[in-house]
C-alpha cells in the first residue's frame, strides 16, 4: 500500500476527531460558552450535546448513499464543476479562518508568557515547521502521531479537572439553569458551534479504510467530545466568577496555573503547555492535511503534499498580519461562531439535503 | 531526509543569527524576590518593598549550610512610585538585574493600603504572568516593610517557608484562614462572596496572625478576632482542627480544652420573613477533651451530656457574635451566604429578585450546635 | 546555484518509497494440525525413508541437515544406506572414525562369506545355517559406539537427530540406529559481553555460523525450525543463514527477508552490522529497526514468537526482525524474572530512555525559560551554585556533554588495561576539578551524571547511540526556545518514527496504530501464565503460545 494513499483506521479516525475538539477546549471556546450562558453552562452544554446529536445523526443517514466521498464530491454530484469549486473554496477558507485563529491565539499566549521578548515570527516558524514536515510525512505519519497525543492532551484535561477538584463548590455551578431560560435555551442555543468538529465529517469518509464504521466512529467521537467538553467546563465554571467579565487570554491555562503538586511540583503550567503545543502542532497540521487533500480535488494534482509548502506558507502570511487582541476575540467569539453555524450547520447541511433528493429523484427517474 | 536535515538547518541558523534568540534570559540574569511589601510612604506614593536572597555576597562557597548566619543572607530593597509596575521597573534599574515575581511567595500589604481600596494593585498582580496565584496574602496591621523585616530576621534559612507557616498554622489552630492570591483574587471578584485575608500583627520583634482582616468589596472594613476566625471556618467548612477552652459545667473557675473538628458539613438553611433573611445554621463539631480540670468522667453518660451541652453554648455565643459582626458591624457577607442561597433558584434572575445582598445586613440568624464528644484523650477518668 | 539549492530544499518531489506491509489475513494453521502426533514408523525401503525425512526437514531449503548416502557392503551384498545428522551439532571425527570407517572400510568381518560355522564332523562338513539378521549384525558388530539405540518411530527419530545423534538408515531395515556423536567445533562458547544478566543463561554467539546455528537447534530442539543459507556478496560469499519456525513465522515476513537479503548487489559482507543497515525499511532512520542480540537464548525467544533471526558468519550477533520500539526496552533477563520485576525494570527503562534524551535539554530549557517551574529552594540552590560561573548554561551543558562524550567513546577504544586510567582522568579531572575551578556547576555534573547513567540503562546498544546523538538536538532545541522547542523536537522525531515500519511491522506497534492491545505482548508484561497469544502484529500461523489453562497442575483436583 502507497503512503501517499493511507487510509485511516476507526481508532484513528476518532483520535483525529478529539484532538481537534480538545484544541477548541484548550483555547477558549468553553469560556466563551459559559460567558454566554453563565452558571447554566452545564445544562447548556447538555441541551446543545443532544441538538448537535441530532443533527449528527441525521448527517450520517444523509451520507449513507455516498460511499467514499465528502462533501466537495458530493456537491460535484449535486451542481456539477461550479458548485464543487464554491464548496471547495469557502470550506478551505474556513480551515484557513480555524487554523489562523487556532495559530495566532496559541503563539500570542505563548509570547506573552514565556517568549515576551521575541519576535513573534520565530514562534510561529516553531508551528510551521512542525505542521510542514508532518504534512510532508504524510497522513500515516499524522495520524499515529495524533493517536499518541490524544492521548497525552486528555490527560491533561482530566488532571486540570482533578487539580481543580479541591475548589468546586456547588455556589459556582447555580443556579443551575443561569440568568434565566431564553439566553440558556434560545441564546445558548448558538453555542452548537462549540461542537466544531463536526467539520470534518464532511470529509472523513473517503479517508476511512473501512466506510462502514463511518457511523461508529463519528458517533464515538462525538460522544467523547461532548463528554469532554463538559469535563472541562467544570474547572472553568469553577476558576472563573461568571459574573464579573475578566475575560482571560486563556482559560484552561490559568487553570493550570492553579494547580500544585504538592509543595514541591509547583507552576506546573509549563508542563501543560508542552503538551498543549504538541496538541496544537497535531492539529494544525490536520487542519493543512484537509486544506491540502480539498485543493487536490479542485486542481488536480497527483499528490496532496506538494501543496504543503504553499498553504504552510499562506497560514504564516496570516499569522503575521497584525492583528489587535480584541480583534482576534471578536473574531474567535462571535465571527466564527456564525461562520460555523451558517457555513458547517447550514450551508453543508443543505448541500447533502439537495444530493440526496437528487439521489432519490435519479433512483425514481431510472425505475 | 536530507532535504528535511537541510531545512531544519536553515530555518535554525536563521532562528538564531536573525532574531536574537541567544540574548535569551537564563536564570543569572533575574533577581527572584521572596516576598513584596505594599505600603503608603510618607509623601502619599506606593512604597513598595522586596525581599530578596542575597546572592552577590555569598562568599563562603563551597562549605555552605552553617546556617548561623542565615539571616543576613536577606536584604530588603524599598522603591516609592506611583504603581506597583513602576516600582518594579525602578527597581530593575537600580538592581541592574531583571525582578522575577514567579518566586514570590507572600504579597504583604499594610492595613493602610488595604482601608484604601486594594482593587487597583490586585488587579497589576494578577495581570503579571510571573506571579504564582499560590502566594500567601497577608495584611499586616503596621507596615509591611517591618513584616518583610522581620522575616529577614527570624533567622528561618528559607524565608519563603515561614510565610507558608504564617498561614498554615489555622490547619491546627484555626485562629486565621488560609489566604492566598489566588482565592483572594476569586472572592474579589465574586459577587456570591467577599474577600478576607489574614491579619497579622507585628509585636516584640515577633509576627503573629491575629484574626482575618474583612473587606467588603475591595476596601478593608474591619478584623475578626482569633475565635470569630473559628467561627467564620465553621460556617464555610473549612475548619481542619481548632482547640478552645470553655468553661468546665462542673466546677467553677475551671476551665476545659477541647480540640475540635467537624464531623458533617454546615447545614444553613434560608428564609424570607418580612424582607429580611433569616438564617438557620446547624453546626456539627466533634470534640476530643484535652484537658478538663478533675471532675470529668467519660465513662458517664451525664458527664459528657453536660460537657456537650457546655460546648454548644460556648460555640453558639461566638457564632452569634461572629454573625452580628459580619451582618451589623461590617455588612460583608465573606461567607458566602448569598451562594448558598443561590444554589436555591433556578435562574440567576429569579435571584436577583430576592436582592439579597442588599438585605444581607438585615439578616437574623439562628444557629444550633450538635457537638459530640467523642474522647478524652489518653484517660477517661482524670 | 542558488535557485537550484533553494529549489532543491523547498520544492516538493514524489519520493519513490519502497513499502512492505504485513498483510493481515488470516493465516493460521489450524490447532489440530499441531496436536497431531507423529505416529509413522519406519519403513523399510530407504527411499521412502528418506523421502520422509527430506519433507519432515525441508531439506531442500534447510541447509545444515545433512544426509550422507553410501553403499553398505556385507556379505558380498551391496545394502544402500544412509547417515542423517545436524551438521554443527555432531562431531565430525565421531562419525568418520566411528560410523563411516567401520561400515565402509571392508573388513575381515563384512568381508566373511555368509559367517556360517563349518563343522567337520566324520568327513562330512554340515553347514550350519545361521540365519543372518543384518539388524543385529550391524549393531553387534559394526559400529563400535557406546550409545546407540534402535529407534522405529520417526518422532523419536527427529528429536534424537535434533538434539545431536547421527541417525543411520539402512535399506531394508525396519528400524533406524541412533547414535550419539554429540560434539561440537569452532571457539569455546563464551559470555555475552554486551548483553549480561543475571538470572539466564551465559552462552553467546561466537563467530562461526555452524556453531551459532547449532547452539539454536540445541535449544529449539525440533524439526520445524528451518535454517536457510545463502551467499552474499560477490567477492566474499558470505554464510548468511535466515532462521525461522516453519509453523509459526508469518509466510509474508520470510519471503520478505530473504528477498530483502538475496537482492543485495554487493561486494562483500562482513558483518551483521553491515548486513542490519542493508536490509532496514528506512535507511535513514537513527534509531534501529531490527533488535541485535549476542545471546541465543533470545534469539530463540524471538524464534519461537514468531520472528526471524538471520545470522552473518563471522559475527557473533544475530538480527532479529521486525522489532518494534518496545523490544528495543527489554532485556533477556526479563523473560526469566517475575513478571512484578520486569515490569518494574521496563518501566525504569522507559524512564531511563526519557531521560537519557531529554534531561539536559529540559534542564537548559528550565533554566533558560521556565524557571517558575523549578521549586524555590532549589531555584536558590541553583543559583548560588552558579555565582562563580562565568559562562552561559548553555556553554556549561555543551562542555560537560562533549567530554561524557569523549570519555565514553576513549574508555570504549582504548584497551582495557587504560580503562581504568581514562575512568580516573573523566571522573577526577573532568567532574572534579572543573567544579573547583569553576568552570561547570556541581548541580550541572549532577545533571549530566544522572543523563549518562541513565543512557547506560538502556538495554540495546544501537538506540543507546541514537539516544546519545539527539539529546545534543534537544540541548540545542531547548535552548532555542524552552519547552517550544523541545514539543517540536518531539513531534518531529514522533513523526518520524510513526512513519517507521520494520519489516511492515510499525515501529509503535502494538499501541499505535491501536490493535487489539490485549491480544500483544505489550511493554507491560503479563503474568507467565497469561502470556496466551503470540503478538497480533506479527500476524503468525499459531497466534496460541499456551493453552488458556496453562497450569494444568492447579485444575488436576478438580
Amino acid at each position: 500500500m502507497d503512503n501517499n494513499n493511507y487510509m485511516l483506521q476507526k481508532s484513528e479516525a476518532i483520535c483525529i476527531f478529539l484532538i481537534i475538539m480538545a484544541n477548541k477546549l484548550i483555547l477558549n471556546v468553553p469560556y466563551y460558552i459559559i460567558s454566554l450562558v453563565g452558571t447554566g453552562a452545564i445544562v447548556n452544554v447538555i441541551y446543545i450535546g443532544l441538538l448537535d446529536f441530532v443533527f449528527v445523526f441525521v448527517l450520517i443517514k444523509l451520507f449513507d448513499k455516498f460511499q467514499n466521498s465528502d462533501i466537495i464530491d458530493i456537491s460535484e454530484y449535486l451542481g456539477g464543476k461550479p458548485l464543487k469549486w464554491i464548496i471547495g473554496i469557502i470550506f478551505i477558507a474556513v480551515f484557513f479562518i480555524v487554523a489562523f485563529i487556532t495559530l495566532v491565539d496559541f503563539t500570542n499566549i505563548l509570547q506573552r508568557i514565556y517568549f515576551s521578548d521575541f519576535p513573534i515570527i520565530y514562534i510561529l516558524l516553531f508551528f510551521i515547521a512542525a505542521i510542514s514536515i508532518a504534512n510532508l510525512s504524510g497522513l500515516r505519519a499524522i495520524s499515529r502521531t495524533t493517536s499518541f497525543i490524544v492521548v497525552l492532551t486528555l490527560i491533561s484535561i482530566i488532571v486540570t479537572l482533578f487539580g481543580i477538584w479541591g475548589d468546586v463548590t456547588i455556589e459556582n455551578f447555580t443556579p443551575i439553569l443561569g440568568h434565566n431560560l431564553r439566553t440558556t435555551f434560545l441564546v445558548g442555543a448558538s453555542n452548537c458551534f462549540s461542537m466544531y468538529f463536526i467539520t470534518y465529517i464532511y470529509f472523513i469518509k473517503p479517508v476511512l479504510k473501512d466506510p462502514v464504521g463511518f457511523k461508529k466512529v463519528v458517533l464515538t467521537s462525538y460522544g467523547l467530545s461532548w463528554l469532554l467538553l463538559l469535563l472541562t467546563i467544570i474547572p472553568i465554571m469553577t476558576l472563573f466568577n461568571i459574573d464579573v467579565s475578566n475575560e482571560p487570554i486563556n482559560a484552561l491555562y490559568l487553570i493550570a496555573r492553579k494547580i500544585e503538586l504538592g509543595n514541591f511540583l509547583q507552576r506546573v503550567d509549563a508542563l501543560f503547555i508542552f503538551l498543549w503545543i504538541l496538541s496544537i502542532f497535531a492539529y494544525l497540521s490536520i487542519v493543512i492535511y484537509f486544506i491540502n487533500r480539498t485543493m487536490k480535488k479542485l486542481i488536480n494534482v497527483s499528490n496532496e503534499k506538494m501543496l504543503t509548502f504553499s498553504n504552510c506558507s499562506i497560514l504564516l502570511g496570516l499569522a503575521l498580519i497584525p492583528i489587535n487582541i480584541s480583534h482576534l476575540r471578536f473574531i474567535e467569539n462571535t465571527f466564527y461562531r456564525y461562520m460555523i453555524l451558517i457555513i458547517i450547520f447550514g450551508l453543508g447541511m443543505l448541500i447533502m439535503l439537495l444530493a440526496n433528493v437528487k439521489f432519490k429523484w435519479k433512483g425514481k427517474k431510472k425505475a | 531526509m536530507k532535504k528535511t536535515l537541510c531545512l531544519m538547518l536553515i530555518v535554525t541558523v536563521g532562528l538564531f543569527s536573525l532574531t536574537g534568540c541567544q540574548t535569551a534570559m537564563g536564570i543569572d540574569k533575574f533577581y527572584y524576590i521572596i516576598a513584596l511589601g505594599i505600603d503608603f510612604s510618607e509623601n502619599h506614593l506606593l512604597k513598595v518593598s522586596i525581599q530578596t536572597t542575597d546572592n552577590g555576597s555569598g562568599e563562603s562557597n563551597g562549605s555552605s549550610g552553617s546556617g548561623s548566619s542565615q539571616s543576613s543572607n536577606y536584604k530588603i530593597y524599598s522603591v516609592e512610585a506611583e504603581t506597583i509596575d513602576s516600582a518594579i521597573t525602578i527597581l530593575n534599574n537600580y538592581l541592574s538585574k531583571k525582578v522575577n515575581l514567579s518566586h514570590c511567595s507572600a504579597l504583604v500589604f499594610s492595613e493602610e493600603v488595604a482601608r484604601s481600596g486594594i482593587s487597583p494593585y490586585i488587579s497589576a498582580l494578577n495581570n503579571n504572568t510571573e506571579l504564582r496565584h499560590s502566594c500567601e496574602f497577608l495584611i499586616s496591621s503596621g507596615s509591611a516593610t517591618d513584616v518583610l523585616d522581620m522575616v529577614s530576621k527570624s533567622g528561618e534559612s528559607f524565608t519563603s517557608r515561614l510565610f507558608d507557616y504564617l498561614t498554615t498554622s489555622s490547619d491546627y489552630t484555626g485562629y486565621s484562614i488560609i489566604s492566598t492570591f489566588g482565592t483572594f483574587f476569586s472572592s474579589l471578584q465574586n459577587s456570591y462572596r467577599q474577600p478576607c485575608a489574614v491579619y497579622t500583627e507585628v509585636k516584640d520583634d515577633i509576627i503573629q496572625n491575629s484574626g482575618i482582616a474583612v473587606f467588603r468589596d475591595d476596601t478593608m472594613i474591619g478584623t475578626l478576632n482569633v475565635l470569630d476566625s473559628i467561627s467564620h471556618l465553621m460556617v464555610t467548612n473549612a475548619l481542619n482542627t481548632c482547640q478552645i477552652s470553655i468553661d468546665s459545667p462542673f466546677k467553677e473557675n475551671e476551665k476545659a480544652d477541647l480540640q475540635l473538628r467537624l464531623y458533617k458539613n454546615t447545614d444553613i438553611s434560608f428564609d424570607m420573613i418580612n424582607h429580611a433573611p433569616y438564617i438557620t445554621l446547624d453546626l456539627y463539631p466533634e470534640g476530643t477533651i484535652i484537658s478538663s480540670g478533675e471532675s470529668f468522667d467519660y465513662t458517664d453518660n451525664n458527664h459528657i451530656k453536660k460537657m456537650e451541652q457546655a460546648t454548644n453554648d460556648y460555640i453558639e455565643n461566638i457564632m452569634k457574635q461572629y454573625l452580628y459582626r459580619i451582618t451589623k458591624e461590617y455588612q460583608s457577607d465573606i461567607a458566602g451566604f448569598s451562594g448558598k442561597y443561590s444554589s436555591e433558584f433556578l435562574t440567576k434572575d429569579e435571584f436577583d429578585n430576592t436582592h439579597f445582598q442588599e438585605l444581607f445586613r438585615e439578616s437574623f440568624f439562628e444557629v444550633h450546635v450538635h457537638t459530640q464528644i467523642n474522647s478524652s484523650n489518653l484517660f477517661n477518668k482524670q | 546555484m542558488i535557485k537550484e539549492f533553494f529549489h532543491k530544499i523547498f520544492s516538493y518531489t514524489d519520493s519513490e518509497k519502497y513499502e512492505f506491509i504485513l498483510s493481515n489475513t488470516n493465516n493460521n494453521i489450524p490447532k489440530e494440525e499441531y496436536e497431531k502426533k507423529d505416529t509413522t514408523t519406519v519403513y523399510p525401503t530407504l527411499s521412502v525413508n528418506l523421502e520422509y525425512i527430506k519433507t519432515k526437514y525441508n531439506l531442500l531449503i534447510n541447509t545444515d541437515i545433512k544426509t550422507r548416502e553410501f553403499v553398505l557392503p556385507i556379505k558380498s551384498k551391496n545394502f544402500s544406506a544412509c547417515l542423517l545428522y545436524i551438521d554443527g551439532m555432531v562431531s565430525e571425527n565421531a562419525i568418520n572414525e566411528f560410523i563411516l570407517q567401520p561400515l565402509l572400510l571392508r573388513n575381515s568381518i563384512t568381508m566373511q562369506e555368509n559367517s556360517n560355522t563349518t563343522a567337520i564332523t566324520k568327513n562330512i562338513s554340515v553347514k550350519r545355517v545361521r540365519k543372518f539378521n543384518l539388524e543385529d549384525f550391524i549393531y553387534n558388530s559394526l559400529i563400535p559406539q557406546n550409545s546407540i539405540t534402535k529407534e522405529t518411530r520417526f518422532s523419536q527419530i527427529v528429536s534424537n537427530v535434533n538434539s545431536g545423534f547421527c541417525a543411520l538408515i539402512v535399506d531394508t531395515l525396519p528400524v533406524v540406529f541412533c547414535i550419539e556423536t554429540k560434539g561440537f567445533k569452532g571457539r569455546s562458547v563464551t559470555e555475552p559481553i554486551t548483553e549480561s544478566v543475571i538470572k539466564g543463561s551465559h552462552e553467546g554467539f561466537v563467530e562461526n555460523i555452524r556453531t551459532n546455528t547449532s547452539m539454536i537447534r540445541k535449544i529449539i530442539n525440533n524439526e520445524k525450525l528451518i535454517i536457510e543459507e545463502v551467499s552474499v556478496g560477490k567477492i566474499s560469499q558470505t554464510k548468511v543463514a535466515i532462521c525461522y519456525m516453519k509453523d509459526i513465522t508469518n509466510d509474508d515476513l520470510v519471503a520478505e527477508a530473504k528477498y530483502r537479503i538475496n537482492h543485495l548487489d554487493i561486494d562483500f559482507l562482513l558483518s551483521s552490522g553491515q548486513l542490519e543497515q542493508f536490509i532496514k525499511d528506512n535507511a535513514n532512520m537513527a534509531f534501529p529497526q531490527m533488535i541485535s542480540t549476542e545471546r541465543p537464548d533470545r534469539t530463540c525467544h524471538y524464534l519461537l514468537s514468531g520472528r526471524v533471526a538471520v545470522l552473518v558468519n563471522g559475527s557473533p550477533f544475530s538480527i532479529i526482525l521486525p522489532a518494534v520500539l518496545i523490544d528495543l526496552l527489554t532485556s533477556a533477563e526479563d523473560a526469566n524474572l517475575n513478571y512484578h520485576y520486569a515490569n518494574f525494570l521496563r518501566f525504569i527503562r522507559a524512564l531511563a530512555l526519557f531521560f537519557a534524551l531529554t534531561l539536559p535539554g529540559m534542564y537548559i530549557a528550565i533554566t533558560t525559560y521556565h524557571h517558575e517551574l523549578i521549586p524555590s529552594e532549589l531555584l536558590s540552590a541553583i543559583i548560588t551554585a552558579r555565582e562563580a560561573i562565568p559562562f552561559p548554561i548553555i556553554f556549561e551543558i555543551l562542555i560537560m556533554e562533549l567530554s561524557f562524550e569523549l570519555i565514553q567513546e576513549a574508555s570504549i577504544r582504548v584497551s582495557s588495561s587504560f580503562s581504568t586510567t581514562v575512568g580516573i582522568i573523566g571522573a577526577l579531572i573532568l567532574g572534579e576539578a572543573a567544579v573547583s575551578a569553576n568552570i561547570v556547576s556541581p548541580i550541572l555534573i549532577i545533571i549530566v551524571a544522572f543523563t549518562g547513567i541513565s543512557g547506560f540503562a538502556i538495554t540495546d546498544n544501537t538506540l543507546r547511540f541514537a539516544i546519545r546523538m539527539f539529546r545534543f538536538m534537544y540541548i540545542v532545541l531547548g535552548y532555542a526556545a524552552g519547552f517550544l522547542g523541545i514539543t517540536l523536537g518531539f513531534y518531529i522525531h514522533f513523526l518520524l518514527l510513526a512513519n517507521t515500519s520494520s519489516f511492515g511491522v510499525p515501529y509503535f506497534a502494538p499501541y499505535i496504530p491501536f490493535s487489539n492491545i490485549t491480544e500483544n505482548n505489550n511493554f507491560h508484561m503479563k503474568p507467565v501464565w497469561k502470556r496466551e497469544r503470540r503478538s497480533q502484529f506479527l500476524n503468525t500461523k499459531k497466534p496460541e503460545m499456551e493453552n488458556s489453562i496453562s497450569m494444568k497442575w492447579r485444575k488436576n483436583g478438580q
